[in-house]
C-alpha cells in the first residue's frame, strides 16, 4: 500500500483548496449555469453522491476524507470498470434530487430500494441487505416496533427508519397519530437526542445502531426489528442503462474476486469506535475526554481548518458585499441627484427588498442547489453571503454618504469641482469615517451567519464540531469549543475595529 | 461685468425671485440687504448656479451662465463663494483646504499652491494654523480661511452669503476687516449681510430686497439716510434701532 503517498496527496489537496476556490471564483465569471468542466482523461468520470453521516457505510475519517464501506465499494467497482470516481458529500435527502437534475451521476449512501424512490431513480442490484434496529435506553420496557405507538421517536430524516416510524405512511406498524417523530439530519444527532432523554427510541439501520450502542453500552441497547428487510443499492438517473449495466457488472466482479468480502470484514464486522475511559479520577477523566474528543479524532485539525474556511468565506463575502453594496448605494443615491425615482434606484430598491426579505439559509440553498447544481459549494457560499451582505452594506454606505453635511457638496462645487470630483475628494473621504466602523460590524455579523454553510457540506467551523460529535458521540465539548473560538475571533475583531475607529477619529474634534 | 436680467426662481409654488434686474460693474462692492425670506441669499446662490434659476439670464464676463454649452465648473472658478457655515473640509488641514482646488484643477504645482496658500493665510491672519484641522479653529478663523480658500483660485468676483451670521459677536469684526481690505483692493464683491455698519462704510452700492424683488438701490447715503420706499424705511427702522 502506498499509504504515505496517498496521505501526502490529500494534504496537498487541502492546502490548495483555498487557492483553488479563489481560482474557481475567478473562473466563475466565464461560466454559465451548470458548467461542464470535468477533465477529459481516458477514464470515464463518475460523480457519486453520499451522506457521510452513516457509519460504517459512510463517514468522514480522521483525515477528513469520506470513507466507509460504500465509499470503498464504489471505488472498487470504479477501478474494475475504468471509472474515475469522485465522492461528493451532501445531505441525504438531496441525493435523489441531485441525480434527477444531473448534478450527480449516481449515489451510494446506504440507500434502501423502495417503490417511492423507484419513481425517481433506477437502482442497481442490491449490494447489501440490512434490517432496522430500535435503540432504546438500557432500562426501557420497549420490546418491538408496535410498542413505539404514541411514543417520541428520533430518526434520521428521509431514511427507512423515518418512513417506518411515521404514522401517516401506508402498511405501518405504528398507526397512533400522537406518535411524535423528531427528524434529524444525522443518525448521530438522533442518538444524542435519545441519550439526553428527548425521545424514547431511535429507529435506524442495523449497522450504525450496533456502532452507536457499542460506544454507549452503559446507557443504550438495541432491539432487532425483523419485520422489514431492506436492500441497499446504488441509485442512478432513470434510463441511464449504460451506467447501470457497468455498475452491476462491476459489483458482480468485485463480489466474484473476493474484494467484497474483504470490505465487509474491514468496514462492517471490524467496526470499532473508541471506548469511554474507565478511570474514576475526575481530572484524568476530563483530560482523557479532551484527548478523545479533540486529539484522537484529529478534531483540532478539523477545527483549525474549519476556522480558516469560516474566515475565508466571511472575508471574501464582505469584500464582494462592499463592491456590490457601493454600486447599489450609488444606484439608490441617483434618485437624490435626479430629484425623483430612477430606473437604477428602483432596481436597487427591489433587490435590497428581496434580499432583506428572505432568510439567508434559503438564499444559500437556492444558490447551491438551483444555480450551481450542487457544485462549487465554497463559491456558492461566498456568492450568497456576498450578495446578502451587499444589501445591508448598500444601506450603510448610503447612510454614510447622506450623513455628510450638504454644505460640503456646495463648498466643493463652488470651487469648480464637478459632482464626481466633489464626491471623490470631499464627500467620500468623510463618508468613509461613518462607513468603516459599520462595515466592520457587518463583517462580524457575517462571520456568525456563515455558521449555516454546513448545510451545503462545507467544512466550516460549525461543521467541524458536527464532525467531532459524529465521531465521539460527545456534543458538549465540541460545541463549547467552537462557541469559544467564535467568541475569541469576534472579540479580537471588535478590539481591532475599536482601535481603527479611534485612529480615524484622531484630529477630528467636533 | 455681471448682468442680471429678469431673474425668476421658485421652489414649488413659492416664488422666491420675481424678476430681478441688476448690473454690477468691475471693482464694485454691492451689499444686498433685506428681511429674511426676501430672496437675497437665493439671488446670490443663483449667481454661481448653486440654485438653478427658472427664468431670466445671468451674464458674467460676457459668458451667459444659463447657456447650455457653458461649463459651469470652469465658470465657478472665477466666482468665489463664502458661506454662512464656512463649509471648510474637516478631513483636510487648513493648508490642504486652500491648495486642494488649485492642485486638482492643475492650475499650479503643489509647491506653488502651498506658497500662494501661505501668502493668503498671512493676509487673512491665520498663517500659524496652516497645519491644524478646521475643528481646531474658532469661527472667525474658519471664515477667514474660507475667504482665503476662495481667493486661491484668483476669482474675478467674490460672493458672500451672510458671512458673519454664524459667528460669535466678538469675531465679526475680524472677518469684516478682511472683507473691507478685499474691497479696498478692488475686488468685485456681492455681499448679503445684516451688518449695516459694513454696508454703510464699505459698500459702493446698497440694494434693498423685499418679497423677491429689488425695492430700492443706491449709494449707502441715499439708502440709509433718505430711503424713498416705505418698506425700506420700515426695515431700516427695525434694524438700526
Amino acid at each position: 500500500m502506498k499509504r504515505k503517498e496517498k496521505e501526502k496527496r490529500i494534504n496537498m489537496k487541502k492546502r490548495f483548496r483555498l487557492v483553488l476556490s479563489l481560482l474557481v471564483l475567478c473562473l466563475l465569471f466565464s461560466l454559465t449555469g451548470c458548467g461542464k468542466s470535468e477533465s477529459t482523461t481516458t477514464n470515464k468520470t463518475l460523480l457519486v453522491g453520499t451522506n457521510a453521516e452513516f457509519p460504517p457505510f459512510e463517514y468522514i475519517n480522521n483525515d477528513g476524507v469520506e470513507d466507509g464501506f460504500d465509499i470503498a465499494l464504489i471505488k472498487a467497482i470504479g477501478k474494475e470498470m475504468g471509472y474515475d470516481v469522485t465522492i461528493k458529500n451532501m445531505e441525504f435527502k438531496s441525493l435523489i434530487a441531485s441525480i434527477t437534475t444531473g448534478g450527480l451521476d449516481a449515489s451510494i449512501a446506504g440507500m434502501t430500494i423502495t417503490e417511492d424512490r423507484k419513481q425517481s431513480v433506477d437502482f442497481s442490484d442490491a449490494y447489501y441487505t440490512a434490517t432496522q434496529y430500535i435503540i432504546v435506553p438500557i432500562d426501557s420496557s420497549i420490546t418491538n416496533l408496535a410498542d413505539l405507538n404514541g411514543k417520541d421517536i428520533a430518526v434520521q430524516e428521509g431514511t427507512t427508519g423515518d418512513f417506518l416510524a411515521t404514522p401517516a405512511d401506508d402498511n405501518d406498524v405504528i398507526t397512533d397519530s400522537t406518535t411524535n417523530v423528531k427528524r434529524f439530519k444525522k443518525g448521530t444527532d438522533a442518538v444524542l437526542e435519545l441519550k439526553n432523554g428527548g425521545v424514547d427510541a431511535v429507529v435506524i439501520d442495523a449497522n450504525p445502531a450496533q456502532a452507536f450502542v457499542k460506544a454507549n453500552k452503559e446507557s443504550l441497547k438495541y432491539i432487532v426489528e425483523d419485520t422489514s428487510t431492506e436492500e441497499y443499492a446504488i441509485a442512478v438517473k432513470q434510463g441511464n442503462t449504460a451506467l447501470l449495466a457497468d455498475l452491476n457488472e462491476g459489483l458482480a466482479r468485485v463480489k466474484a474476486n473476493g474484494t467484497f468480502d474483504q470490505l465487509v470484514a474491514t468496514y462492517i464486522n471490524g467496526t470499532s469506535t473508541t471506548d469511554a475511559t474507565t478511570s474514576t479520577n475526575p481530572f484524568v477523566k476530563f483530560v482523557d475526554k479532551l484527548d478523545r474528543v479533540f486529539v484522537q479524532t484529529n478534531g483540532y485539525i478539523r477545527l483549525l481548518n474549519g476556522l480558516g474556511i469560516t474566515i475565508s468565506i466571511s472575508l471574501l463575502a464582505v469584500l464582494l458585499g462592499v463592491v456590490l453594496g457601493f454600486v447599489l448605494a450609488l444606484m439608490k443615491l441617483s434618485e437624490i441627484i435626479v430629484g425623483k425615482k430612477t430606473i437604477l434606484s428602483r432596481i436597487a430598491n427591489i433587490y435590497i427588498d428581496i434580499i432583506r426579505g428572505t432568510p439567508s439559509m434559503v438564499q444559500l440553498l437556492i444558490m447551491y442547489m438551483v444555480v450551481f447544481h450542487n457544485r462549487f459549494g465554497f463559491v456558492a457560499a461566498v456568492l450568497t453571503f456576498g450578495l446578502n451582505s451587499s444589501a445591508y452594506v448598500a444601506e450603510i454606505i448610503r447612510a454614510g454618504i447622506l450623513a455628510v453635511d450638504n454644505g460640503q457638496m456646495e463648498g466643493g462645487r463652488s470651487l469648480g469641482f464637478s459632482y464626481n470630483e466633489t464626491m471623490r475628494y470631499i464627500v467620500m473621504p468623510q463618508a468613509i469615517k461613518n462607513i468603516l466602523p459599520a462595515l466592520g460590524n457587518e463583517f462580524i455579523t457575517l462571520i456568525k451567519e456563515t455558521a449555516i454553510v454546513g448545510y451545503i457540506a462545507i467544512q466550516d467551523l460549525t461543521k467541524a464540531s458536527d464532525f467531532i460529535i459524529s465521531r465521539t458521540y460527545e456534543a458538549f465539548y465540541p460545541l463549547i469549543a467552537i462557541a469559544i473560538i467564535y467568541y475569541i475571533l469576534i472579540k479580537i475583531l471588535t478590539k481591532l475595529l475599536n482601535l481603527f475607529e479611534r485612529r480615524l477619529r484622531k484630529g477630528d474634534i467636533h | 461685468m455681471i448682468y442680471i436680467n429678469n431673474l425668476h426662481k421658485h421652489f414649488g409654488d413659492l416664488e422666491v425671485l420675481k424678476g430681478i434686474d441688476a448690473h454690477i460693474t468691475p471693482g464694485e462692492c454691492v451689499v444686498v440687504i433685506g428681511p429674511s425670506g426676501s430672496g437675497k441669499s437665493t439671488l446670490l446662490r443663483c449667481l454661481n448656479r448653486l440654485e438653478e434659476p427658472n427664468e431670466g439670464s445671468i451674464v458674467i464676463d460676457g459668458i451667459d451662465l444659463m447657456e447650455k454649452n457653458t461649463d459651469i465648473n470652469l465658470m465657478r472658478r472665477d466666482v468665489g463663494m463664502v458661506f454662512q457655515q464656512f463649509n471648510l473640509f474637516p478631513h483636510l488641514t487648513i493648508l490642504e483646504n486652500i491648495t486642494l482646488a488649485p492642485i486638482k484643477h492643475k492650475i499650479m504645482s503643489k509647491d506653488e499652491a502651498q506658497k500662494i496658500a501661505m501668502d493668503l493665510l498671512t493676509r487673512v491672519g491665520v498663517a500659524d494654523k496652516a497645519d491644524n484641522y478646521p475643528a481646531q479653529l474658532s469661527g472667525g478663523q474658519k471664515q477667514r480661511v474660507a475667504i482665503a480658500r476662495s481667493l486661491a483660485l484668483n476669482p474675478h468676483v467674490m460672493l458672500f452669503d451672510e458671512p458673519t451670521s454664524a459667528l460669535d459677536p466678538e469675531m465679526v469684526g475680524e472677518v469684516l476687516d478682511v472683507m473691507k481690505k478685499l474691497a479696498e483692493g478692488g475686488m468685485t464683491m456681492v455681499v448679503v449681510t445684516h451688518e449695516m455698519g459694513f454696508a454703510k462704510e464699505v459698500a459702493d452700492r446698497v440694494i434693498f430686497m423685499d418679497d423677491g424683488m429689488i425695492v430700492e438701490e443706491g449709494t449707502p447715503e441715499e439708502v440709509f439716510t433718505s430711503p424713498k420706499n416705505e418698506r425700506t424705511q420700515n426695515f431700516l427702522r427695525k434694524v438700526l434701532n
